[in-house]
């Protein structure tokens, strides 16, 4: 049997024999050493992230300390969660108003130095690396770095606005400044968005900008109405990621605020709680206070939550996304 | 004989079963720790130290190879010391070791914090048995100490060392008799605390809640109030008590005091780099402080007139009352894939040799009664009589002894936040904490119905 393969049009390309017994032969021969091949891959994946995955699925609904065999408690981690659990709900309060504040405010950063690195400018290569090299800092390290800045007791940030005659701010000592600390601090991860704009900015057609500018647009205009429509699926999928990097920071409030620093402290949530984020509540629940089930059913709740963000992204994106 | 034919497809199999394979025999094959200990006909110990620190890193080798060269070449022990890093009582990485097959034979912490939730839940395992061969005895330690390793009615580790704070007071601020109540504290700190024309504190009195996130001061001070977080001795949480209450009242009162808790935060916090301590700059009159500090200050050759005393009590609580902040320990885990070697290595880091190598260098307080007294301690650490002057009153106060302590732990700070920022009052507080730890109580007891008290 043949099948006539077709373009999208549906003009006739050319005549393919479907699934014949040569095909069928090659392709049953090649299969074994092709699995054996990726076995590695396959066996990685399946003992490092399917079998977690599966078996969180089946923790969550379980009391589990790791050492003894999980006691089975139905929904009840999720029932504790939602009912009793004031910390659950401000991490996940606070965590909501890291990514609202943050996402926007890293895009829109990012996306003002993707225009600025997109000029010819003297130096260019070297603006560019410099943007993206703090990607490639591991972020403990950024987080031990900027709680030294930041630090009251003599921060390089606080010296600066002494020195020109402004008060210090307590950023990381005060519940007030906390979370615009965090926020701020954000901004310094922007890198791989930069890139990303970068890249996306290469492609907008000059010839857009040239009628634009026989149309009398000026700058602001060729931003707003040339650039900004050409690279709505880049904004969308930086969106889509900083929404789901947003949501799961760890490494920044937990190095800055804490981590059981001191001598009787667990928590890692600043002052009054007040940075306490999802990711970190779910570490402590689980590695400091051994209750591996509930953490499974916090993880599950913050799943849903971004694939409900992501879907939802996704669904409304065809109002502002332009495809060419 | 057709010599076989060699195609592409034979070449693609062959390899594919070739890569899958040598990998998965090589795992197979590697040598294991035991192996290797195997080889060496001596059983090999892993043993993991956070003291990454120059000098305790330094210490606790030169101990390990000491043990190594006598006791363990005697019996064929050999121990391998892993320094695995912790920042304060995040002890992640060894928690998530000990379920592991390939659990440590022994840990060491620096803090007593995990200990009681590792032991609830199974990670270390009693040395009632080990403890008993060795000849450990109760008279040997002081009762705080004791109780500190003793608990569930099993013995679960030995110290090395354990802290307390006593009461400092700067001499340049203060020149007369340090207080020795409450009240006394209180007028005292009142007359020292100093404020700029902007509000802004420019010298403290005292400032309670100095240190720690406020939870360590927070059992300390209860304690002076005569309040209890945690009563050891009936292995009951006692957190919303009148005396708990006064204690926190009494934190607002501070908070008054001080201008607000944002003013003493940002007083704190203003101090220059340079100082690991307020204490230390000289601007504040009363604190309390650790028994490692002394070093510290010679270390750093600060000119800082100070005094060490008793910690002030309220009426009724006597004086040399002091709460123990934590200690170091060595512990058993349950996987250990040497129990019996384990334990006779942890004798001999807790033995009154090795505990004097280690407490001596860095200004720390023995356990046992022997080792405290001794005289090269007290000749070489004068300065920490007022320690020892406590310790012989015995009114120490145990740290809490409840599986539920990471909770605590978590909850706990942000109850003294939310006090002193004036964001609930002491006694909503201590009611929403009380509740709090009690369904966690009741959540463990029904998982762990073999675990004593709560």
């Amino acid at each position: 049997m043949a099948t006539r393969i077709a373009d999208s049009g549906g003009i006739p390309l050319v005549d393919q024999p479907f699934r014949s017994n040569r095909w069928r032969r090659l392709r049953r021969g090649d299969l074994i050493p092709g699995l054996l091949f990726i076995s590695p891959w396959i066996v990685g994946f399946a003992w490092f992230q399917l079998y977690p995955i599966i078996a969180s699925i089946r923790y969550s609904f379980t009391d589990y300390n790791m050492m003894q065999p999980p006691i089975w408690l139905g929904f009840a981690n999720y029932t504790r969660l939602f009912t009793e659990d004031d910390l659950f709900r401000k991490a996940l309060a606070n965590t909501a108003i890291y990514a609202l504040f943050s996402v926007p405010l890293d895009l829109f950063v990012a996306f003002c130095f993707a225009l600025l690195l997109n000029l010819r400018i003297p130096g260019r290569p070297i603006f560019r690396t410099a943007f993206y090299f703090p990607a490639v800092i591991p972020s403990v390290a950024t987080a031990i770095l900027w709680s030294m800045l930041l630090n009251t007791k003599g921060g390089l940030v606080n010296v600066a606005l002494k020195a020109v005659g402004l008060p210090v701010i307590p950023w990381l000592t005060s519940p007030t400044w906390t979370m615009p600390s965090l926020i701020l601090l954000s901004v310094w991860g922007i890198g791989p968005i930069v890139v990303i704009f970068l890249a996306g900015l290469q492609d907008v057609p000059r010839e857009l900008y040239e009628a634009a500018k026989l149309d009398g647009a000026g700058p602001f205009r060729l931003v707003r109405d040339v650039t900004i429509p050409m690279l709505s699926p880049v904004i969308l999928f930086n969106l889509v990621i900083g929404i789901i990097a947003a949501l799961q920071v760890f490494a920044q409030p937990f190095v800055i605020f804490g981590g059981g620093q001191g001598g009787g402290g667990g928590a890692a949530g600043g002052p009054l709680n007040s940075v306490l984020m999802y990711s970190v509540q779910l570490y402590t629940v689980a590695f400091q206070q051994f209750q591996m089930g509930y953490a499974a059913a916090m993880a599950w709740i913050l799943f849903a939550i971004i694939f409900s963000l992501s879907l939802l992204s996704i669904r409304f994106s065809n109002r502002f996304v332009h495809y060419e | 004989m057709k010599p076989a034919q060699f195609d592409r497809r034979k070449f693609l199999r062959g390899a594919a079963v070739a890569g899958a394979t040598i990998p998965a025999l090589g795992a197979t094959l590697a040598p294991t720790p035991s192996r290797r200990a195997a080889a060496a006909d001596a059983v090999s110990l892993e043993f993991w130290t956070p003291a990454d620190d120059p000098v305790g890193s330094k210490i606790i080798t030169k101990l390990a190879d000491d043990f190594n060269n006598t006791i363990g070449k005697e019996k064929g022990i050999q121990v391998n010391t892993r320094i695995k890093p912790v920042t304060g009582n995040n002890y992640v990485q060894y928690t998530t070791a000990m379920t592991s097959s390939g659990s440590p034979d022994v840990v060491m912490t620096y803090v007593y914090d995990p200990v009681v939730a590792w032991a609830a839940n199974g990670f270390i395992q009693p040395m009632d048995q080990y403890a008993k061969a060795a000849g450990i005895k109760e008279e040997d330690f002081f009762p705080i100490t004791w109780d500190m390793i003793n608990f569930a009615g099993h013995t679960w580790g030995l110290l090395q060392e354990f802290d307390f704070n006593q009461f400092w007071w700067n001499k340049s601020i203060h020149s007369g008799e340090p207080p020795k109540t409450i009240d006394e504290l209180d007028q005292m700190a009142k007359e020292y605390t100093k404020f700029d024309s902007d509000g802004n504190l420019t010298q403290a009195g005292f400032i309670p809640w100095l240190h720690w996130n406020g939870s360590v001061t927070g059992w300390e001070w209860a304690s002076m109030w005569g309040g209890r977080w945690y009563d050891a001795d009936n292995r009951k949480w006692t957190i919303n008590t009148p005396e708990n209450q006064k204690f926190l009242e009494w934190f607002v009162k501070y908070a008054d005091m001080l201008g607000g808790r944002d003013k003493s935060d940002a007083f704190e916090a203003a101090i220059p780099k340079t100082y690991g301590d307020i204490f230390q700059t000289g601007v504040i009159a009363f604190a309390q402080e650790g028994e490692y500090i002394p070093p510290m200050l010679k270390a750093e050759e600060l000119t800082l007139s100070y005094g060490i005393t008793q910690t002030p009590t309220a009426q009724g609580v006597p004086a040399g009352t002091a709460y123990t902040t934590g200690g170091n320990l060595f512990l058993l885990p349950t996987k250990a894939p040497h129990p019996q070697e384990a334990a006779i290595f942890i004798q001999y880091m807790g033995s009154g040799k090795a505990v004097l190598d280690w407490c001596i260098p860095n200004s720390n307080i023995p356990p046992t009664k022997a080792a405290a007294n001794d005289p090269s301690f007290t000749q070489q650490l004068p300065e920490l009589k007022p320690w020892l002057d406590t310790l012989e009153a015995n009114h120490m106060v145990p740290p809490s002894q409840s599986p539920q302590l990471p909770i605590f732990d978590q909850e706990f700070p942000n109850l003294i936040d939310e006090v002193t920022y004036k964001k609930a009052t002491p006694a909503d507080a201590l009611t929403s904490l009380d509740a709090k730890i009690a369904d966690a109580v009741k959540r463990f007891q029904a998982n762990h119905p073999d675990w004593q008290g709560e």
